[in-house]
């Protein structure tokens, strides 16, 4: 254990040290020594934005209710400590027992973004681990990483010992227990990740061999011992209501960026957009019942005394019975003071019934996300969302007593021309109409229309897995034309964001296993925190690139063969490669695929028996 | 009903300032079950208050708050509920009614009691010569922050009381009445400044006590006039 005081001394130095200092409401200590397997949970970004993640929570209770397990939590500390703790010769602590990162048999990253990679290299590197898996002692831990960006997961294949691809609930604990058993057993690392790699669903990178043609492509990728499957599928929770969901939460002293209850409603997504990557991730939709919720919403708040409850999914207006939950919810805190938010509301929702019993607690700005500006190119991206939609949607919400709305878009999409970026224009211009239409009296004063530009990136398992991204040129000459096309709308604010942070997001989603030289160099160059705009320093990556001898433009810009060997293909995620090519293929022809739940367009995911309730339905 | 509870607020939660403080004791108010008021309009908030704020630095040894319930509540249930419903670093020591139209706590305070102890023995055999000396100063020269900027004033002036204990602690008693507020910090900057010292050795924090004024104007602790 770290000493304390040489801890103290520190925080008293540091800007927000509540970060710092755990002993939150529901955080769990258990005596080390009374536990065989310690499980150090590393979220790759500061306290603030990994407190606020669901996924941590979930997996945190999860292995703490075991009674031979304890996970404790460690965050990428701001750079002011970080220097502190370099200085002083402290290791990464965890929020808990404030034992350092190398002493945890295992410890876990998830990958919420591909922005946040340095950050673990940052974390190991102050925990005292060894970067590359291959240097680890015995004695140091099982490096493992699971979340949405594990689904490629080659550009950290010389960091991280095993993947876990898919719903962590599923895997957690059989990876836990192996490694546990492995510790007891005295044998060597490899034999670990060897056991770890029988475990349906996880990849471990070292048992795999890639060859690369001249040109940079892949020539084969295959494993190199009989432990190693050629292909390693995700697993999926198949019954919501049955899985494991945390009753108690900790709660922070220090303010954070989603701080109350999130309810997850249902998981997955049956839209189909084409530019999505969780919604091709996270298939098939599985919905928690209504009866499961308000009984998980009452314990939670009774542990929390949280007084605000968010409904959490990709998609919360599919929820089968909405209004009917949003009701019983209201229902069952009327008396308590508690407020219910909808994040992600999608403009194609019945809502208006929803939307009036929200509107009780207190109005914020409502977002609609059309993501491109004409119906061509909502076709091309599966976007099944059309301009009367959202015209009666905003109207009904001006009507409601909003005044402020956000529209998200994105630019850089596949076939965009400048009739697209018109489109936006006129969409904005159209919501503002809206809103002069409602008469005086009966609107909310103080309009205010926020238009969101972000740079599209193609990710892999989505039908645009083999486009190019615009090069930066073309996505700041797309940004100037629209500032000055809507610095003319009046009303209107206009936000996007800097092109280099999109493209270094574009290499590394698709990136290879080659790129873990790069982030190697420029975590060397002082590159760290890069999701954070004020650390993002592009130029360092450039060069760290060009130290490499790798291309930006092969990662971000090139087209990709249908035939190519893509990094990810050894990842069964549930979505074909031909069904991605078929859509592929629609959108070239702005043909749309309708939502999955009216027909079943054989994605893949019906290879697993029984998760999907619309495998197979009304099959076209 | 009128409530008022003395707590305690660990040395861990030194760096939680007043408003996250505020937050943490609503949310246990709610998780614990207690009938608590709230008040009108559109963000309703639980009707709760400290008897003072408490800077971030400082643990708080007697801490005091006043909230309002909507019903006729035990004091026995209060205690024991809220007990169960805080983290290990708050506690809740005692708790009473107030009388409906009583006072308000806040309007009471009169002055603080601190401690404060070096960290290291080395730091405490070098300096506390100084500080003693420090203390015994008929002028000490201080700054005041007011809404026309920092003002100099006499920190003595403030300081109702200041001793060392044989154990090294630095125990004062300093003013919270209107105009006259004095915070530890004004003081240590005071010290940093007359002892010549590019920075103060690293230090313990405690607000001991709050005091009030009794009827014959003698400084007695807030709580024990409960």
């Amino acid at each position: 254990m770290i000493d304390p005081n040489r801890i103290e001394a520190i925080l008293e130095k540091v800007q927000k040290a509540p970060r710092y200092t755990g002993g939150e409401m529901n955080t769990t200590v258990k005596a080390w020594d009374s536990v065989p397997l310690h499980y150090g949970f590393c979220f790759p970004d500061t306290y603030e934005v990994g407190m606020s993640h669901l996924g941590m929570k979930i997996l945190y209770g999860l292995v703490n209710q075991e009674d031979w397990a304890v996970c404790e939590r460690f965050f990428m500390p701001w750079t002011d400590m970080m220097e502190l703790m370099r200085e002083n010769e402290i290791p990464l602590f965890s929020m808990e027992s404030r034992r350092a990162l190398c002493e945890f048999d295992m410890i876990g990253f998830t990958l919420q973004y591909e922005m946040s990679y340095t950050n673990i290299l940052a974390m190991m590197d102050l925990g005292g681990v060894h970067l590359m898996a291959r240097e680890r002692t015995r004695e140091e831990p099982i490096v493992v990483a699971g979340g949405p960006c594990a689904f490629n997961p080659e550009p950290l294949a010389d960091f991280i010992d095993a993947y876990m691809i898919g719903d962590g609930e599923e895997s957690t604990l059989e990876v836990c227990r192996t490694i546990l058993q492995w510790k007891q057993s005295g044998a060597d690392r490899m034999a670990c990740l060897k056991a770890l790699a029988g475990i349906e669903g996880v990849y471990v990178p070292a048992l795999y061999d890639v060859t690369y043609h001249e040109d940079g492509t892949i020539a084969s990728f295959s494993p190199n011992c009989p432990e190693a499957p050629a292909t390693i599928r995700k697993r999926v929770v198949v019954n919501l209501n049955d899985t494991y969901y945390p009753r108690e939460i900790p709660v922070p002293y220090t303010e954070i960026v989603h701080d109350r209850i999130m309810l997850e409603i249902m998981r997955g997504c049956t839209r189909g957009c084409r530019f999505c990557q969780a919604g091709m991730l996270y298939r098939p939709i599985r919905e928690r019942s209504i009866a499961r919720l308000l009984e998980l919403a009452g314990s939670l708040e009774k542990a929390t005394g949280y007084e605000d409850i968010s409904l959490s999914s990709l998609s919360s207006g599919d929820y089968t019975c909405l209004a009917e939950l949003i009701r019983e919810l209201f229902k069952r805190f009327k008396e308590e003071h508690v407020s219910i938010s909808l994040p992600s509301l999608r403009i194609d929702s019945v809502l208006k019934e929803s939307l009036e019993e929200t509107q009780q607690e207190r109005k914020t700005s409502l977002t609609f996300a059309p993501e491109a500006g004409t119906q061509r190119l909502r076709d091309v991206i599966n976007k099944g969302v059309t301009e009367e939609d959202l015209i009666e949607k905003v109207t009904d919400a001006f009507e409601g007593g909003w005044s402020s709305v956000k529209l998200y878009f994105m630019i850089g999409l596949p076939t965009e021309t400048e009739a697209d970026l018109d489109g936006m224009v006129d969409l904005a211009s159209k919501v503002i109409r809206c809103y002069f239409e409602v008469p005086r009296d009966k609107r909310a004063k103080g309009l205010r229309v926020t238009v969101s530009a972000s740079s599209f990136v193609p990710k892999p398992f989505t039908p645009f897995q083999w486009e190019p991204q615009d090069t930066q040129e073309m996505l700041r000459e797309k940004q100037a034309y629209l500032k000055e096309r809507l610095r003319k709308v009046k009303g209107v604010n206009f936000n996007y964001h800097e092109s280099g942070t999109s493209l270094m997001e574009a290499c590394f989603a698709r990136g290879d296993r080659r790129l873990g030289a790069v982030l190697l160099r420029a975590y060397a160059r002082g590159c760290m925190l890069d999701g954070w705009t004020e650390q993002f320093r592009f130029d360092e990556w450039v060069q760290a690139f060009a130290d490499c001898g790798l291309d930006i433009g092969f990662y971000a810009f090139r087209r990709r063969d249908r035939n190519e060997i893509l990094p990810w293909d050894m990842i069964d995620a549930g979505v074909t490669k031909a069904f991605l090519w078929r859509e592929y293929e629609k959108s070239q022809c702005a043909e749309v695929t309708p939502d999955c739940r009216k027909g079943c367009h054989g994605c893949g995911i019906q290879r697993w028996k029984g998760v999907c309730h619309y495998a197979g339905v009304g099959r076209v | 009903m009128r409530v008022w509870a003395e707590f305690e607020k660990g040395a861990r939660l030194r760096h939680i300032g007043h408003l996250d403080l505020m937050r943490a004791m609503q949310r246990a108010l709610r998780r614990s079950g207690t009938p608590v008021s709230y008040s009108k309009g559109y963000n309703p908030h639980i009707l709760l208050s400290f008897a003072s704020a408490l800077s971030v630095g400082a643990s708080g040894a007697h801490e005091l708050m006043e909230v309002e319930l909507r019903e006729e509540w035990t004091l026995d249930q209060f205690f024991t509920q809220m007990n169960a419903a805080l983290p290990e670093d708050l506690r809740i020591l005692r708790c009473g009614r107030l009388p409906d139209g009583a006072s308000p706590l806040m309007s009471r305070v009169a002055a603080a009691g601190w401690r404060m102890k070096m960290i290291r023995a080395e730091d405490e055999t070098a300096l506390l010569p100084a500080v003693s000396d420090f203390f015994a100063r008929d002028i000490i020269p201080g700054q005041r922050k007011t809404k026309s900027g920092m003002k100099d004033v006499n920190l003595r002036e403030l300081i109702e009381k200041a001793d060392i204990l044989p154990d090294g602690t630095i125990e004062m008693i300093l003013s919270q009445e209107e105009g006259k507020t004095c915070k530890p910090s004004m003081i240590t900057d005071a010290m940093k400044e007359v002892l010549g010292l590019a920075a103060l050795p690293r230090m313990e924090l405690i607000r001991t006590h709050l005091y009030t004024r009794d009827a014959r104007g003698q400084l007695v602790p807030l709580e024990e006039t409960l």
